[in-house]
């Protein structure tokens, strides 16, 4: 308890010290929340574009078309093996009447333009149909199976697929460095804010130190108003986080009914927790440096 | 309880502050630190507190080797040890009791200890009923004893004293004299290096004095100058 009511103590002395210099605290306050802001629409951004590709991962398929004559036991040989892999969710088997039908039903409005490509004779392959989750092992595959003499033609439809991966990598890349760019400016702006504070008390620091305050005693206070710094800015920038996800969230649902993008609660409250706990990195890593380097007792 | 030995302190920028002084201290003496402004008492004072390293020479304060403190060792040594200054140096932000109550604060003494101690040592100093003001509001003499209260409230082995009675009245200064040695009956060893030569001379203490550097002068019951008085 008395450990408490002396964090409880220390914590007051902290908020008194920031609205002493209330200026400085509130310019503080806005650099890290904006800072957060743009982590937590980043973070945000990154998560609606992986759930994205998650969904379209599902649905990627690699259609191996075999060759005329091939022999059933090789080709049911080949399924079996295929569907041995855990990264393969499914293997169909299309004949070539079943391809016909679906070719006819593609293009039930225009079947004229499918007559000269036909004629009487049903010119199409039998197919596997292969599913999986993993498209980096779809691309593996259709290149390991491109030698067999079961295969005539592979096709797979990764071009979407890899440009969506690209963006996504593009998308961490670019926030990465920002995130990066902009805690190194929060790191920057707390320290500052921290040595002012340190410089505006500094009277009262060597009364204490002659005192006996130990090095600690004496830090505390300034560490605490940094992770108070870090703490405010992550709260502000939460709330604005959280209202502006809900807000693009319903304008999503009504644009793009079909793309699963789902409001997420769990989410959101993982997402909090994540910038608290960065505010707080952030407030008293800065304090810490700045009070090891300008505070010498 | 203090032991000085050949003790000499240069400056960097060349003063000869102090010269091979000696200088023993036994417990519970009170003792006039006197000389002219730049003898040394000032510094003989921020060595004793190690605020500052002597450039030769050793210097033992309650058992402690003052030179050889180390970072950790330095506040606890500085718990034994207390100060009080010219100018008071009271937290003007807080109330005469917390500025009391800081001394215990920093020590890391109970919350029972502290609401024990506090008032028992304003009654000392004769400033219960200040308690709950601001030191800014106080007199001099009332803020240099709320300074002696802060500084006594640990019962400290020794108390350094810096001019206390500098900033204040005639009639300040006597009480904050014989509060001194009112203290000093209680058991701590007071050391105050002064200009003052009243008081000096009519506590009827042992007198140091300095001069340029060097002790000039060690009276069991001295006057502030022998001779000239």
């Amino acid at each position: 308890m008395a450990g408490l009511s002396y964090l409880a103590a220390m914590s007051g002395g902290a908020v008194v010290n920031a609205w002493r210099h209330r200026t400085m605290s509130v310019i503080t306050v806005l650099i890290v929340s904006l800072m957060m802001t743009t982590l937590g629409m980043f973070l945000i951004v990154e998560s609606a574009l992986s759930v994205m590709i998650a969904t379209m991962e599902e649905r990627v398929n690699l259609i191996i078309d075999l060759v005329d004559d091939a022999p059933p036991a090789d080709v049911l040989a080949l399924r079996e093996e295929l569907l041995s892999d855990d990264r393969i969710i499914s293997v169909g088997y299309i004949t070539p009447e079943e391809a016909l039908e679906r070719l006819r039903e593609h293009f039930k409005d225009e079947p004229e333009l499918l007559q000269p490509l036909i004629g009487n004779r049903n010119p199409l392959p039998a197919s596997l149909e292969v599913r999986s989750d993993d498209p980096n092992y779809l691309l593996s595959l259709s290149r390991s199976l491109a030698t067999s003499p079961l295969v005539k033609e592979i096709t797979l439809p990764k071009d979407v697929l890899e440009n969506l991966i690209r963006i996504v990598q593009v998308v961490r890349i670019v926030g990465y460095t920002l995130g990066a760019g902009l805690a190194l400016v929060a790191l920057f702006v707390i320290g500052s804010t921290i040595r002012l504070t340190v410089y505006a008390r500094r009277g009262e620091i060597e009364v204490l130190r002659l005192m006996g305050a130990s090095d600690h005693f004496i830090r505390w206070p300034f560490l605490l108003e940094g992770v108070f710094f870090g703490l405010v800015g992550a709260l502000f920038s939460s709330f604005v986080v959280g209202v502006t996800y809900i807000w693009v969230h319903e304008l999503l649902q009504q644009l793009i009914s079909f793309l699963p993008v789902s409001l997420d609660a769990t989410y959101l409250i993982r997402l909090f927790l994540i910038l608290t706990l960065f505010g707080i990195v952030i407030g008293g890593l800065g304090s810490y440096l700045s009070v090891r380097r300008f505070l010498t007792i | 309880m203090i032991f000085l030995h050949d003790v000499s302190k240069i400056y960097a920028n060349g003063i000869h502050a102090l010269k091979d002084v000696n200088l023993e201290i036994g417990p519970q003496e009170f003792v006039f630190l006197v000389g002219v402004s730049g003898a040394g008492k000032s510094t003989l004072v921020r060595l004793l507190i190690r605020e500052e390293l002597p450039s030769s020479g050793q210097i033992i304060v309650a058992g402690h080797n003052v030179l050889q403190l180390s970072k950790r060792h330095l506040p606890l040594y500085r718990r034994k040890v207390s100060m009080i200054f010219q100018d008071f140096r009271l937290l003007p932000n807080k109330t005469v009791a917390e500025n009391v109550a800081m001394a215990l604060r920093v020590a890391n003494r109970s919350r029972n200890e502290i609401e024990r101690l506090v008032p028992e040592t304003l009654a000392l100093v004769g400033l219960t009923q200040f308690a709950d003001t601001f030191p800014l509001t106080l007199s001099g003499g009332e803020q240099q004893r709320v300074a002696i209260a802060r500084a006594v409230i640990r019962n400290p082995e020794v108390l350094i004293a810096d001019e206390p009675t500098g900033n204040l009245d005639p009639v300040s200064s006597a009480e904050i004299v014989d509060l001194l040695v009112r203290i000093n009956g209680l058991g701590t060893t007071v050391i105050m290096a002064t200009h003052d030569k009243e008081m000096v001379n009519r506590a009827r203490r042992r007198v140091v004095e300095l001069v340029r550097g060097e002790v000039a002068r060690d009276e069991l019951r001295g006057m502030y100058q022998y001779g000239r008085t």
